[in-house]
């Protein structure tokens, strides 16, 4: 689980790159950078469910009910904002400006889906894997302790 | 001013209403005049809350408002089944709910969430279609004056004017793939308050309890999401 979180960390920051690529890019040449975030997204979102499965299935094990129940909050979240974005990329307006405009929702929800995984599921992620490798008691912080 | 509840419901869903949505509209962007009439209808009425509240597919957006718990801040929507505004697009005309806690004909949910009792909402046009409700909510029963009620349709109709101006930014689809696409991209401006929340928790400006109670008012869109994936 560790590695797979680091490969979508990684990932994480070439999408972020084409994020910000396709939001200065010219209305006229939005669609081949379209095209290619729906490319690298498709995939990335895949594995981001299958972490969301080995996850829960190592919180069920060692993790405590709120853990649990923030995970599946979070994988409805993925799951709902996966769906629909995939659909809009799957659909891109013929009319250039207009999906310029409609753009800066979808990006915004991707980095703000992007942002909360690093700050709350991939933490957890790596703390479960750890305990998993080590034989150990997950710690955790004074933050997620506060949460509980 | 009417205090039936409309049930037939099917003017929300007509597909010519829900295009007149788009990125201007339901942009979480605070808009200073939209600010400043709820802030007037607030202070005009004495109900705490006051709403800009749009009712798209399958939730009410919260372009403006004022009065709302700081979860409902974050996520600025509920789900549309659960809210009063509804009524007041499905019927086209403005609605008064003196105790929405002793009327069966009304959702319970939000009431019994955030203890909402006293409705008054104006129906709120962009270009021809009746997209939302401008609104005043109190926590206690309680009704208006005839002054105040005027006053507040007149801040209806100012923000029907502010939102209408908006909307003038975005050309509204004409062709099948055009309104596809305003489908498609309808269905991520709709998920972003489940991702408002989530980021809003994440930074620590929500408990999770707020959290929660947020996440339950908004979970006709899990459900949903849940009953496409499963079949």
């Amino acid at each position: 689980m560790l590695g797979r979180v680091d490969a979508l960390k990684e990932e994480h920051g070439r999408l972020r790159a084409l994020l910000g690529q396709c939001e200065s890019a010219p209305a006229l040449e939005l669609s081949p950078l379209l095209a290619q975030l729906r490319e690298q997204l498709r995939p990335h979102l895949q594995a981001k469910q299958s972490l969301y499965v080995q996850a829960v299935e190592a919180i069920q094990t060692s993790g405590t009910p709120t853990e649990l129940s923030l995970l599946g909050i979070f994988r409805t979240n993925l799951s709902v904002v996966s769906g629909a974005v995939m659909g809009f990329l799957d659909a891109p307006d013929p009319h250039p400006e207009r999906l310029r405009e409609r753009l800066r929702t979808v990006v915004g929800a991707l980095r703000s889906l992007l942002d909360t995984e690093e700050k709350v599921v991939f933490p957890l992620c790596t703390r479960y894997s750890k305990a998993a490798g080590t034989g150990a008691a997950p710690h955790r912080s004074r933050f997620e302790e506060g949460r509980r | 001013m009417s205090t039936r509840i409309p049930s037939d419901l099917t003017a929300l869903d007509t597909p010519v209403r829900l295009q007149a949505f788009d990125a201007s509209l339901l942009d979480t962007t605070p808009d200073a005049e939209l600010q400043r009439l709820v802030g007037e209808a607030s202070a005009v009425t004495g109900f705490p809350i006051a709403l800009v509240s749009l009712v798209v597919s399958r939730i009410q957006f919260f372009r403006a408002q004022v009065g709302l718990p700081p979860e409902l801040d974050a996520s600025r929507a509920t789900d549309r089944c659960t809210s009063l505004c509804q009524f007041v697009v499905a019927g086209e005309r403005p609605l008064q709910v003196e105790d929405a806690a002793s009327d069966p004909a009304l959702p319970s949910d939000l009431v019994a969430r955030y203890g909402i009792r006293a409705y008054v909402g104006f129906p709120l046009r962009v270009a021809g279609q009746t997209v939302g409700s401008f609104c005043v909510i109190d926590v206690k029963p309680g009704r208006l004056e005839p002054a105040a009620l005027g006053r507040l349709e007149e801040l209806a109709r100012l923000a029907s004017a502010r939102l209408e101006e908006l909307a003038r930014q975005t050309p509204a689809p004409r062709t099948e793939d055009e309104a596809r696409a305003q489908q498609a991209w309808l269905a991520v401006a709709e998920a972003q308050p489940l991702l408002n929340l989530g980021s809003r928790f994440a930074e620590g400006k929500l408990s999770l309890e707020e959290f929660q109670r947020a996440l339950g008012a908004l979970a006709g869109l899990a459900d949903e999401d849940s009953r496409r994936s499963a079949k």
